[in-house]
């Protein structure tokens, strides 16, 4: 996944530069409040940590072996902003004196490994593992989980700047300047190859390597335990509701932005009169309706928010239809919240007793 | 496991090696590493900035010439010429073709049978176009210069002096530390690696099950993962005994001689010339 110099144009390369330098200064703050002096070895060895730890050879099934990331590792053990700064020195070194990934792509490659990746993973990981026990089956199963999603957020969103290379940079007689495979091309290739192998992988490190913490050294898998201590529960609440807000006062952002690129409906979720309009495109003739896909049209269920208008809306202005798409999320959002709640209720009965522990881990990191 | 011992043994060796090769007499190792690397980093920013071929054609001569000048050995400089264009020409290979850069047939490969592979339309007959070749010849040019000037700028500066060029590119003081200890402790926990993967491959009459293998390179990484946050403590205590106290404090190097200034106002004369032919 090191994208090397020549692949992506300056248009994509120096705005990656640009949200890494205010990511680092961010985490740099951010870290001398939480670690002080202690940070600075500790980091500096992460990151070497980081850099071996790509070189072990993970076995999978069939007799071949990959190599795994380790940022979600990495973020799991020290917390995702320590772990974003010691995969980025990891990243920058490997660039600098072994020619693994490009100089100009420095801070693409941070932005994927080491923004994307731990933080997914991470987010992943603790939302599996929630305040959990150190000795839970939720702690490994979150790491792994959280490796298998993390490295594929990171590899969609190279896939995505590989893919963004021949609209950004073309020359004169349109030919692509850097990678030339557009998003068709690059999304899926790299998808496939991170879902199917890659993925799990880095779940197999990611989970096994928490595994054998759990046994061996639980004490540094303190991330629940000192987080609770820090921030009260209703602080992580309204953290979260603010988040959620900020999402759901965005969504109109689907209507205006396809609106502005003259994009059509996502690929395969037309409705029938889209699809008759395709497959005219397609064989130049009239079009049709696949009859299987006109009777469950009819026949099927009924949203009770179609197209998240509300009823009567679906040929509005932008402008009302932005007011039913705020509302749809806010629907959409609540019924959620509820679903995970009763969920966590669920999963809370079975965990019962098991939380006593996890004061006496906090400190470590 | 070997495969991963051969490994640790090569980066140890390559370490090694640019550390010997930094030593040697030559253009490049001669000068300052504020200015090697603002001039190198600037003629690669240069290289992905240029269009036609022929200026990345000259680019690449203009490397070639810079790694003679500073001796390198050839095995070396071969090594990374023919290895990463040889990858970077198996990724690009399909962009030759019509169905990703349309434009005047060369050759025509393949009529398919059907028009669709998968969510992917073909066209009546696939082929090499003139533009196609024009787009992976610039591709290989391109990753070809960038390549050549990053081996040169690792392999004539020592990295501990490298890294603290770095500041030159605006790099802050605190990551420059960081990066410098990184880079001490690197070697100690590819050692250590090496060690974990020896130590069990000398144990080692047959392979076992994969989950067995995953579980014991799992239980490497762990081990590895505890020697590092123990090692980190015992650092730091060393640097509080030195009277460290937080604030990143590095050698101030040398003023630039005429030396740095010259290879300076040449990369700047060359770069200019080659953002002018295009």
């Amino acid at each position: 996944m090191h994208i090397p110099d020549g692949y992506l144009g300056p248009q994509t390369y120096a705005p990656a530069f640009a949200v890494m330098g205010g990511f680092w200064a961010i985490a740099s703050v951010r870290l001398k409040r939480a670690l002080r002096l202690r940070q600075v070895p500790l980091l500096a060895l992460g990151a070497a940590f980081s850099f071996v730890i790509m070189m072990f050879n993970v076995p999978i099934p069939g007799g071949t072996t990959g190599h795994a990331v380790g940022a979600v590792l990495v973020a799991i053990v020290l917390g995702p902003w320590a772990a974003s700064i010691a995969v980025s020195l990891a990243l920058i070194l490997q660039a600098l004196l072994f020619g693994d990934g490009g100089i100009t792509a420095i801070g693409a490659n941070c932005l994927n490994m080491g923004v994307v990746m731990p933080f997914v993973g991470w987010g992943v990981y603790r939302l599996v593992a929630g305040a959990s026990p150190a000795h839970s089956a939720r702690q490994w199963l979150g790491a792994a989980a959280g490796g298998y999603v993390g490295l594929n957020a990171a590899a969609l969103s190279t896939a995505i700047m590989f893919g963004l290379q021949p609209m950004l940079a073309r020359d004169a007689a349109g030919r692509a300047l850097y990678c030339p495979f557009g998003l068709h091309i690059a999304v899926p290739v790299m998808a496939l190859e991170h879902l199917l192998v890659f993925g799990w992988v880095e779940a197999a490190a990611t989970g096994l390597v928490v595994a054998y913490l759990q046994r061996a050294a639980p004490e540094m898998l303190p991330y629940a335990a000192s987080q609770q201590a820090r921030f009260s529960r209703r602080a992580v609440v309204t953290r979260l509701a603010i988040g959620l807000g900020v999402l759901v006062l965005l969504t109109p952002l689907g209507l205006y932005l396809p609106n502005a690129l003259r994009a059509g409906s996502a690929w395969g979720e037309w409705g029938s009169e889209e699809i008759r309009e395709e497959v005219a495109r397609e064989t130049g003739g009239q079009g049709y309706v696949p009859a299987g896909l006109e009777r469950a049209e009819k026949a099927g269920w009924k949203a009770p928010l179609p197209d998240y208008a509300l009823p009567g809306q679906a040929s509005a202005s932008l402008g009302k239809l932005s007011f039913s798409y705020i509302l749809s999320g806010a629907i959409g959002v609540a019924g959620l919240v509820l679903l995970t709640l009763a969920t966590r209720r669920a999963w809370a009965r079975k965990d019962e007793g098991g939380t006593a522990g996890l004061d006496a881990h906090s400190g470590q990191t | 496991m070997r495969r991963a011992v051969g490994g640790f043994a090569r980066l140890l060796e390559e370490t090694l090696v640019n550390e010997r090769s930094a030593e040697a007499p030559g253009l490049l190792q001669s000068l300052d590493a504020r200015a090697k690397a603002l001039g190198l980093v600037g003629l690669i920013v240069i290289a992905t900035l240029l269009q036609r071929p022929v200026a990345l054609g000259l680019a690449y001569v203009l490397s070639l010439l810079l790694g003679f000048a500073s001796r390198l050995p050839a095995r070396r400089l071969a090594r990374v010429w023919l290895t990463v264009p040889l990858f970077s020409a198996a990724i690009i290979a399909p962009a030759t073709l019509n169905v990703i850069t349309p434009g005047p047939a060369l050759l025509v490969l393949w009529h398919p049978a059907h028009h669709h592979l998968g969510p992917w339309a073909l066209p009546p007959a696939v082929t090499i176009t003139t533009s196609g070749l024009v787009v992976a010849g610039r591709f290989l040019l391109r990753v070809g210069v960038c390549v050549t000037l990053a081996l040169l700028l690792a392999a004539t500066t020592r990295p501990d002096r490298l890294l603290r060029g770095l500041r030159a590119l605006g790099v802050p003081r605190v990551f420059v530390l960081l990066l410098g200890m990184m880079e001490r402790y690197l070697s100690v926990f590819l050692r250590s690696a090496q060690e974990i993967h020896l130590a069990r491959l000398s144990r080692t009459a047959r392979l076992g099950s994969t989950r067995r293998e995953q579980a014991w390179v799992a239980a490497g990484m762990g081990s590895l993962l505890r020697r590092t946050q123990a090692l980190g403590q015992a650092v730091f205590h060393a640097m509080l005994s030195r009277g460290y106290t937080g604030e990143a404090r590095l050698l101030d190097p040398p003023r630039w001689g005429a030396q740095e200034w010259s290879f300076l106002a040449g990369v700047t004369c060359l770069a200019a010339a080659l953002v002018r032919i295009g």
